[in-house]
Order: structure tokens, then sequence, then C-alpha cells
């Protein structure tokens, strides 16, 4: 698709869509990188469990919580020139600021001043972290706090352990997700 | 399980029974609204079949949702069980609360349909209330929520609102979402088929007989269980999504049908003061309390220039004309030719009234695509004859072929059938000049 010149903005047009773009902004400040899609759905998970009113709906999926949603904003934030795709393969995606990030953001001046701070501590928490680690952080996160909202109490670490196991048993040993789990809970991250 | 003593029967599925207790929910006076809440809102009149309403397509997602569940327990009873059972679930009471979710998923649902949702008020974050937060939010108000605690199980209310989408699902609980709202779910089978029916198309029609009994369940990598198909039930898939695009492009954005949308929309703007601040007040109206506004709005024009202008569209069937439109992929190339041919058109045609119509986008389809650049919805495919497991996008080649979204765009002009050729030129050569310069 034809992205639309400088300045022209018809897809783009939310509140969330100014803050996907400006987490965008701040984690690729923070690392000093772009970033993948995988990157983009762990971010998203835990801007909203830190109480950015995204409006994305996470279900547990192959590389831990997805929304799809966050695609078809993404695909409405690079038609406007607002982000950027640099990555040549259509299999993978490098996203980075674009033209129209700057003029964007402006017009969501308040929405963004009331959750910046969130936004950078998410960007900047998560900016050293590969996608394989964010897959385990975040599906530790998903599995300890659905099963909180099941249970109608805090899971136990074993519970919430051996769940992660059972589902990302071929890619983690149950030694690295205990370890994830404690650094986790340590820096009281989980609910 | 209850026995299901109460019947009721419909035009697609046959006899849908239900048991004494859901009949309890189905009398309540938020679900007795839903039979005078158009499932088509004013398709019919475009298509006058399509006085169909709410009311039966929530039997009748009931009814594919369970054949879907059963279809599974006789196939994969074993692993369902012990899936449920991490979670201190009955398969029974799976079955329970699959049935009251897919009963009251549009319970919620405004005056109209989707055609009503444009007043609703915003969230928070700006994003539009949905029709699932007005049915949670019915669910949760007394009636219902101690009918449903006190005829199924305790904590039920909330787990429905689990299932339509609030709050984090355990991995264990994503095989009953998938049945009420994912790719091949009980929702689509339905409307698909019943929609087709009312409006007298064969678009819509599909064997989803032959898909329910394909399905099976399979341990999934994501944790709990995933939806399974026989290799046999890949061709119904196809239709089934094929049958969605023919959908999207002859009824649901057909240009007649989206005129009227936009009437609605117009007229219930300013037919609106505030009222839903409170979503449970979204319960005091159904399609006739408003139609009889319409009805009166369109005789006077006491109310105000708006109401008075869009109830007597409505109500006399006088709409504008498309003068212009793209194909069914319109990207932001096509915008900005839109955009800037109707800005010329509103200068040199300062007496016709134009409508630019840039909102007709839906998402056909979120199957996986081999070497797509997006994630989408894989499932495995289960061959009966070897016993050998594969994927779907291996499986198939159809789903590549149809995009994932559709976004047509359109000029509507309120000109006189004698001006409609020699505007539709000009329109023409505009829009080739913009298609030039841009």
């Amino acid at each position: 698709m034809a992205a639309t010149a400088q300045g022209q903005m018809f897809f783009a047009d939310k509140i969330a869509d100014a803050l996907l773009a400006y987490l965008i902004k701040s984690y690729t400040e923070a690392s000093g990188r772009t970033l993948g899609r995988t990157i983009l759905q762990k971010l998203c998970y835990f801007a909203k469990a830190s109480g950015v009113p995204l409006p994305f709906r996470f279900e547990i999926y192959h590389y831990g919580p997805f929304s799809q949603e966050i695609f078809y904003r993404t695909d409405d934030l690079l038609l406007d020139g607002v982000i950027e795709d640099r990555s040549s393969d259509p299999a993978q995606s490098n996203f980075a600021p674009g033209s129209n990030l700057d003029p964007f953001l402006s017009r969501f001046g308040e929405a963004i001043k009331q959750h910046e701070a969130n936004l950078k501590r998410v960007a900047m928490m998560f900016s050293h972290l590969d996608p394989t680690q964010m897959e385990l952080v975040s599906t530790i996160h998903y599995i300890h706090s659905s099963y909180s909202e099941w249970f109608k109490k805090v899971p136990d670490k074993d519970a919430v352990v051996t769940s992660v196991v059972q589902i990302k048993g071929r890619k983690f040993t149950i030694q690295i997700v205990e370890k994830t789990y404690d650094i986790l809970r340590d820096a009281t991250l989980l609910p | 399980m209850e026995v299901h003593p109460v019947r009721f029967r419909d035009p697609v599925h046959g006899f849908i029974h239900l048991s004494k207790s859901e009949l309890k929910f189905v009398e309540s006076k938020a679900f007795r609204r839903l039979r005078h809440i158009k499932q088509l809102a004013l398709t019919y009149l475009v298509y006058p079949g399509a006085m169909h309403t709410r009311f039966e397509h929530s039997l009748g997602v009931m009814e594919l949702a369970t054949r879907a569940f059963e279809a599974i327990q006789n196939r994969s009873g074993e692993l369902l069980s012990t899936n449920l059972k991490k979670i201190g679930m009955t398969v029974d009471q799976a079955k329970s609360l699959l049935r009251a979710t897919a009963l009251l998923h549009d319970v919620g649902h405004l005056p109209f349909s989707h055609g009503g949702e444009a007043v609703l008020p915003k969230n928070s974050n700006g994003e539009p209330t949905t029709h699932e937060q007005v049915s949670i939010a019915f669910i949760r108000e007394h009636e219902l929520s101690d009918l449903l605690e006190k005829e199924l199980y305790h904590g039920v209310v909330e787990h429905i609102a689990l299932l339509l989408g609030e709050g984090q699902l355990p991995p264990e609980l994503l095989i009953l979402k998938r049945l009420i709202s994912g790719q091949f779910d009980a929702d689509k089978m339905d409307y698909l088929n019943r929609d087709s029916l009312h409006c007298g198309v064969g678009y819509g029609n599909f064997d989803y007989l032959r898909l329910l009994e394909t399905l099976r369940a399979e341990e999934s990598t994501e944790g709990g269980l995933e939806l399974c198909l026989d290799r046999g039930g890949i061709h119904t898939l196809e239709a089934m999504m094929l049958a969605r695009y023919w959908m999207f492009t002859q009824v649901y954005y057909h240009k007649t049908r989206r005129i009227f949308d936009i009437y609605l929309r117009l007229y219930l703007q300013a037919w609106y003061q505030d009222q839903y601040k409170d979503l449970l007040r979204v319960m005091d109206h159904d399609d006739v309390t408003v139609m009889n506004d319409i009805i009166q709005d369109a005789k006077e024009q006491g109310g105000s220039e708006a109401r008075h202008k869009y109830a007597s569209r409505i109500r006399e069937r006088k709409h504008h004309h498309v003068i212009y439109e793209t194909d069914n992929n319109a990207d932001a190339k096509e915008m900005r030719i839109a955009v800037g041919t109707e800005k010329k058109l509103r200068q040199k045609y300062t007496d016709v009234d134009f409508i630019l119509d840039r909102d007709a986008r839906g998402t056909l389809h979120k199957f996986y695509v081999e070497g797509d650049e997006k994630m989408g919805d894989e499932f495995p495919i289960y061959d009966t004859i070897s016993g050998r497991y594969s994927r779907l996008s291996e499986e198939s080649r159809i789903f590549e072929k149809v995009p994932r979204t559709f976004h047509v765009i359109r000029i509507y002009a309120d000109v006189p059938n004698d001006r409609l050729t020699e505007l539709r030129k000009e329109t023409t050569q505009i829009e080739q000049h913009e298609r030039q310069v841009i």
C-alpha cells in the first residue's frame, strides 16, 4: 500500500494510535534500535498492565500475550507515515518513527502528557530484552494475572511456573522460568 | 446436565431446545428486547426480507455453539475434561457457561444493531463503547445477574464477562471463546446463513453442518486446547471465508444500505441527548420506539432540522446516489484521490449535497498466510486416513488469495436522476486529474 504524503493523515485518528506511536518513539530512543512485531506486542501488553488505557485485548498466543488489533493499528500508522517499517523482508518488521510522527503526536498532547511517564518507564524497562526474553516475561505475567482473576486469589509460584513450563517447556527450562518469575516478583511487576 | 424441554422453531436450524432455566433468561426484560431489534438495521429498505431480529440470531448462536461443543466432546472428550479440570471446571459447567454466553452475547445491542452504536459514549481512552460492553453491563444488572447465578452456578456472571472479552482469559478457556468469537465461530456460522436466507441471496450459504462434523480439539502450544479440523472440513472453512467476502460486498456494504446507515447515524446523533451515559438506559429503547420518533420527526420540523431531514430520508426512502466508488481494496492513495475529488466537486457544484463515505472498512479474515508479514490464526488439520497432522496454511491456498481487509470509498450526490449521468462523467474526469497530480 502506498503511504500518505507528509502532513496528510487519514487513518490514524484515535488516542490509542497516539499512545502506540509514542511507545514506539520512546522505545527507539531508549534502546537506540528499531523494534519488531513481537517486542511491540509485549510493550503494549505491559503498558496496558501498568494502566495505560490501550484498547487492545490480549490472549495467550505462540509468542506470549498477543492482540491482533495492534497489527491493524500499526497498519494505519504506517499508511499515514506516523511510523515507518525499515525491514526489507515482508515477514519481519523494523518499526521506527516516521515523517508524520511529530505533527501527529502534537494533536494528542494532553493524552500523551497524562501517560508519558508510564510509557517511557515501560519502554526503558524492557529496552535491553530480546524478543525471546520478552516472550517469557510476558507469558509469566499473563498466566499470573489470568489465574489471579479466575481463582480470585493470587496464585502460588508453583501453579504459575507449572503452567508456563507446560506452554513454553520446549523453549525454556524450569530453572529459567523460576528465575524469571522471581525477578518479576522482586521488581513488583506481578499483580 | 438438565434436559432441554423447551423448544423454538427456527427457520435456519430447525428446532432449538432450551432448559427451563435458559427460558428464564430468554424471558428477561433485557433479552425480550431483542425481539424488536433487527439484525441488519435498515437493510430491509434494500432487501425487503431482512426483517429478522437479534432474538432469533442469539438463539441460533447458542444452538451452533452447543453443536460445536458436543462435536468436540464426542471426539476429544478426554482432552476437554482434563483441560477444564485444571481450572476447576466440569464439562457440564463449561457447556452451560458456553450456552449462556452465546445466548447473551448480543443482549446489549442498540436499536438498529450496529447502526445505532454511534451514539454510545466514548470510553476514557477515547475509543467508542462497544455493544459487548453494554451486554456485560446488562448481564451484571440485577435481573439477569440474579437469574444466572441462581440457575447456573455461583460466579458464572464474571465468567461470561471474561468470555465476552473483559479481562484476561486463562488459556484453558480459550477453546470456549473460539466457539463464540474466533475464525469459525458460532456467531459467523449463524449470521452468514441467517442473513443470506432473509435477504434472499445465496452469498452467505455454506455447509456449516459439515464444518461442525469435522471439529475436534488438540493440545495447544499456547496452553489449553485449540480447535482442530479434519482434513475433510477445509473446504467448508474456505467456503465460509468466501461467504463472508461476498456478504460484505453484496449486503453489509451494499451502496444503498450504506447510505441509509449514514442517515441513521446522523439521525441518531441528532436524536441522542446523552441518555446512554448510564449504559443500562440502552434498555429503554428498541427499533420500534426509535422508529416511532423517526416517523414523527419526518412529519414535523418541531424537533431539529437534522432530525427532520434524516427522518424524512429514511421514511420516504429518498437517498443520495453513488457517483464514484473505489474497488474493494482502497489504500491511502485511493483515499487521497477520493478526498481530493469530493473537494473539487463541492467547489464546482455548490448547489449539490455530497457525502463522502470513507469508513466502509472491515476485516474479512485473520487466518495465517504463508509468507505474510502479519501473524494470523493457524489451525491444526487432522488427516483421518493417515493419522497425521498438518497446518491449515499448508493445506489450503485459498486464504492467501483473499485479502484480509475490505475497504471501499464512495462519493454520493443528492441529484435527480436526469443529472446523474452528467455528474458521474464529470466526476470521472476530476478523479483522473486527481490521480495524475497525486
